[in-house]
């Protein structure tokens, strides 16, 4: 595969060049890890498009959630 | 919802030994009006409700008996044998988790600000502290399975390869491919359930292979005597194809459960996908750069050391 035979010489020769901008982007994209959060509400893991779960959601929205 | 209950194991005197005792129901009603409070608060029901304040409660059991057995249905707040009661609020919280947990926080802050009669449990349950729980479970076992995970790998890694940085080497783009995911997880603000949250585990196995073929064929190229860009130059386009070949069919079978009709089993699919993407992406274009640079480090560590060997003999010599 001549790509990866150029790519191949690419990182021979930008080796550091890569290794700084992986360390970059490394960085933004794992800020991103700040942001996850955790889905604990099976009803928003179930087909929204099922009958009895648009039901469920309109009687929900309707009024007020019994929830303790 | 609230359960009150008397402890059954308890062995002081002077406690109340029938849930109706006057205590319990001034402690119910305090509870009650303490919880009303709370602004996101729309109805809460107990047995002290019919009282409105504790000094409306009578210091005789016997009349609060007697005002429960007059009122309709007023015996649906006790079990059989007046061991327990329940308190039930409602409230308009919606479906933030950061809301619920709050209120639950809140709820918990008022039990404990009232002042409960000796062997009374006052305990609570429903959806929102079952959700607070299991987002407890989930956060623990994401980070658990993650590091266990990691550490055993990292290890097996360092055994197979026979050297620290090798190992080190073959498990940066497992590190930096999941720290990817994750990222990338939450910028596009996906979130993690019971089915992802054991994904850092899954792509951290799934991934170490890559790693491992390209360090190892590089290395059989160096072993031959070839330099550094003759043997990557060599390693990466053969090893190359066959590890996008098997990233991209495993990318491809977990992308076939986009078609499954739970969201639950979408997410699972599109989450692994992404994470063997950027762990493909990681051995690919980003593991031999490292392991130049590694070879480099190491060559110039070994010149530095035998330059001070070097040193130290010219000095005993000179001596």
């Amino acid at each position: 595969m001549e790509i990866l035979k150029n790519l191949a010489r690419f990182q021979y020769k930008y080796s550091f060049l890569i290794f700084t901008i992986t360390v970059l982007l490394t960085i933004v994209i794992g800020l991103g890890i700040q942001n996850i959060h955790l889905q604990t509400d099976i009803s928003k893991e179930l087909p929204q498009d099922l009958g009895v779960i648009k039901l469920q959601n309109k009687i929900s929205d309707s009024s007020e959630e019994r929830i303790l | 919802m609230i359960l009150i209950k008397l402890d059954k194991n308890c062995e002081l005197e002077n406690v109340p030994k029938d849930i109706r005792d006057p205590k319990v129901i001034r402690m119910l009603v305090k509870l009650e009006n303490e919880i009303k409070k709370e602004p996101s608060v729309s109805f809460v029901q107990s047995a002290g409700s019919i009282f409105a304040c504790p000094e409306n409660v009578p210091d005789n059991i016997e009349l609060i008996k007697q005002i429960f057995a007059k009122i309709p249905n007023g015996e649906m707040f006790f079990n059989k044998d007046y061991s327990a009661t329940f308190m039930t609020i409602s409230a308009d919280l919606g479906k933030s988790e950061e809301k619920i947990n709050q209120f639950v926080s809140k709820i918990k802050e008022d039990i404990k600000s009232v002042e409960k009669p000796a062997c009374v449990d006052v305990t609570t349950t429903g959806n929102p502290p079952i959700r607070r729980v299991l987002m407890k479970m989930l956060e623990h076992d994401m980070v658990f399975t993650m590091g266990i995970a990691a550490i055993i790998i990292l290890f097996l890694l360092i055994l197979i390869k026979r050297s620290i940085t090798r190992g080190i080497l073959v498990f940066t783009p497992l590190i930096l491919g999941l720290t990817w995911t994750l990222g990338l997880i939450g910028w596009l603000n996906t979130p993690l359930s019971i089915a992802t949250v054991g994904i850092g585990a899954m792509i951290l196995g799934l991934g170490t292979e890559y790693g491992i073929f390209l360090v190892e064929r590089y290395e059989e190229e160096r072993e031959k005597g070839k330099n550094q860009k003759e043997a990557l130059v060599t390693a990466l386009p053969s090893v190359g194809s066959g590890i996008i070949g098997s990233g991209t069919t495993t990318m491809v079978g977990f992308l076939a459960l986009l078609l499954a009709s739970m969201p639950m089993i979408q997410h699972l699919g599109e989450t692994l996908a992404l994470g063997i993407f950027c762990i493909l992406f990681a051995t690919i274009v980003i593991s031999p750069a490292l392991i130049l640079l590694e070879e480099r480090f190491i060559e110039k560590a070994e010149e530095l050391e035998l330059k001070f060997l070097r040193r130290g003999l010219k000095h005993e010599k000179n001596n």
